[in-house]
């Protein structure tokens, strides 16, 4: 759902081209399409991501085990031709739990970083362009907010509202709140200085209209790449809340859950951390690139 | 033909800054008849812009404030609005086009859904109506090509975007149309063609037009009686044969003698010494007098008012033109004395 909406976006570029001939509208996602080509990190990204996200839709169908059958006589077994990343102390296929746990972990991400841009962006656009006690009001919320550490608010967050999955959503989409919320803030700064801003009030468009049609698709190419960002983060704050035994709840197969779950037996059984830490570890590395290489295609700056 | 469409009086527009306060316009009377084309000219940082965003009620409050003073559009004062209401003025009675075409358009939409958006504003048309009313607006500024409306403004050239403005502007056939150093921007060609459509505008649908310029030759070529700001006020004011002809304040003398000629060969061109004085730190007396090559002890301490100059609607503001005796006489709705 992220990689193929996110790939060829029509750059809104500030930049006057002068001299360019006369070409038709899908030229824009054209240029797009292959300045993302051009981008080795964003290509690779989009692969990684592409394959867990298939890994997630139709992995789970293909398994022969189901991620909570245990088989007794086998715990704790080495990877083996029936059990490809082994089996846990319970005798629950890794694998199983590993490709079920991609649907968590992409559920969690998605679901928290929308959260925190839907909240953020309506925060920090109320708060740039009406300014004055909104943006003081505002701006001071999101301070308070960074003035904690993030996985020490989520776990405050969790620990008030009772652990589960989805408080652990929550938790993880309020403390990303200030990130959008001042990424979108700075933004609308900019954007309303325009002078097609003043042009817009000039014909006499409302307030709304001017904030939703005309800064709001402005100013959200950053919010989109710090959005990609932050879902690596949101599946670290996610695992790291599941290792703490704040997040998911067994017998839920998530990957945070299951390093902690199998750490006494690191030394003895290791695949049974090595498979969902290498999860985390590919799918953090996927969304990074991915995001690291939209942010040099979105940036104005980088284009010649 | 002389029903007067916008009159300002006594119009103080004040910015209430840390530092202090910013008196951008002090108290400045200006009118502009049905159908006239009125020039407000002076050098940058004199009040032109907050004058016209004034009127637009597009200065932002606060820090600005309406310190005192009217705005009459039509009979109705401006400074009184609700913002409900500024919403029916704005661009359905009163229209503005930019300095900069460039950025005047927002870059991710298409010119058409832009002009339809404009439209809708004021018209209880649909989408449809709209379009056929933007492709009809484009025509009027000679734009005969439709497929206009489906490209973004990166696709257009400067001269392009700005007619593109101008027909957006044009759409709702505003009385008044305040044209903000319309030709700035564009190079020496496309200025004439956009100077010659707004003169037809003028003339075929009776728009009045307040230009703002720091180009006299812009104001020469359109407009018929010329209002010269300087330091947040006016300093002079007449038709525009008589103020080239005849210039009466030393500063709008300046400002003639400092277009370059073409008949005449001189090794340096000329220009008004000093600067616009720090609008925090007015000098007391006449504004221009740090400036001015007539300075006499008056000018010093005391402010010049407006004084008539013998015929017609020609006024000056400068101490050569009058002295405090005649002042007194005078009624005086425009002509104010500060002490």
């Amino acid at each position: 759902m992220s990689a193929n909406t996110t790939m060829p976006t029509p750059t809104p570029s500030p930049v006057p081209k002068k001299n360019e001939p006369k070409i038709e509208g899908t030229s824009r996602l054209h240029e797009g399409w292959r300045s993302f080509l051009k981008s080795k990190s964003a290509v690779i990204g989009a692969g990684i991501v592409l394959v867990i996200l298939l890994i997630a839709i139709i992995g789970p169908m293909l398994l022969t085990f189901g991620y909570n059958e245990v088989d007794a006589n086998s715990r704790l077994a080495a990877p083996s031709a029936e059990h490809w990343f082994g089996t846990d102390d319970l005798g629950r296929d890794v694998f199983a739990r590993v490709i079920n746990g991609a649907r968590i972990s992409l559920w969690v991400g998605f679901f928290a970083v929308s959260g925190s841009i839907v909240v953020g962006s309506l925060l920090g656009l109320l708060a740039g362009y009406y300014g004055r006690w909104l943006d003081v009001l505002i701006s001071r919320i999101f301070d308070i907010l960074l003035a904690f550490p993030g996985i020490l608010l989520a776990i405050a967050i969790v620990a008030m509202l009772g652990p589960s999955l989805k408080n652990a959503m929550y938790a993880i989409a309020i403390i990303n709140v200030p990130t959008f919320g001042r990424l979108m803030r700075s933004r609308v700064l900019a954007v309303k200085q325009e002078d097609f801003v003043l042009a817009a009030k000039a014909i006499g468009m409302k307030d709304r209209r001017i904030l939703f049609t005309h800064i709001l698709p402005n100013s959200w190419t950053p919010i989109m790449v710090q959005g990609t960002l932050n879902f690596a983060i949101a599946v670290i704050e996610a695992a790291g809340l599941g290792f703490l035994g704040l997040g998911a709840q067994p017998p839920e197969p998530e990957w945070g859950k299951m390093l902690s779950d199998c750490r006494q037996y690191i030394q003895s059984a290791p695949w049974t951390m090595i498979f969902p830490g290498l999860a985390i570890m590919f799918t953090v590395l996927g969304f990074n690139l991915l995001g690291d290489g939209l942010r040099d295609i979105l940036d104005p700056r980088m284009k010649q | 033909m002389t029903k007067t469409l916008l009159e300002i009086k006594e119009f103080k527009m004040h910015f209430h800054t840390d530092k202090g306060v910013v008196k951008a316009v002090d108290g400045i009377d200006l009118s502009v008849n049905e159908g006239e084309v009125v020039g407000l000219v002076g050098e940058s940082g004199c009040g032109k812009s907050v004058t016209s965003l004034s009127v637009m009620g597009l200065v932002p409050t606060p820090p600005g404030k309406v310190e005192a003073g009217s705005i009459q559009l039509a009979g109705r004062d401006l400074t009184r609005l609700k913002r409900r209401e500024w919403r029916q003025v704005r661009g359905n009675e009163v229209a503005m086009i930019f300095q900069e075409p460039m950025t005047s358009l927002n870059p991710v939409f298409t010119v058409g859904s832009q002009m339809i958006e404009a439209i809708r504003q004021h018209r209880q048309v649909g989408k449809k109506e709209a379009r056929h009313r933007a492709g009809e607006a484009l025509r009027e500024v000679g734009i005969s090509r439709d497929s206009i409306l489906d490209e973004y403004p990166h696709q257009l050239s400067g001269g392009m975007r700005q007619r593109v403005m101008i027909a957006m502007a044009m759409v709702c056939e505003p009385k008044l149309l305040i044209a903000d150093e319309p030709t700035t921007a564009l190079d020496v060609t496309i200025q004439a063609q956009i100077l010659d459509l707004m003169r037809r505008l003028n003339q075929e649908k009776g728009t009045a037009i307040l230009m703002i310029t720091h180009d006299l030759g812009v104001v020469a070529e359109m407009c018929s009686r010329v209002v010269v700001m300087y330091a947040g006020q006016v300093v002079e004011e007449a038709d525009v044969n008589t103020l080239f002809s005849n210039p009466k304040h030393p500063y709008t003398a300046g400002l003639l003698r400092s277009i370059p000629q073409l008949d005449k060969r001189s090794d340096r061109l000329y220009s008004i010494p000093g600067n616009v004085p720090n609008p925090r730190q007015m000098p007391t007396g006449c504004r221009f007098a740090p400036r001015c090559e007539h300075v006499q002890s008056i000018c010093l301490d005391r402010e010049p008012p407006l004084f008539h100059i013998t015929t017609g609607d020609h006024t000056s503001r400068c101490w050569l033109h009058g002295t405090e005796k005649e002042d007194v006489d005078r009624d005086s709705s425009r002509d104010v004395v500060r002490s």
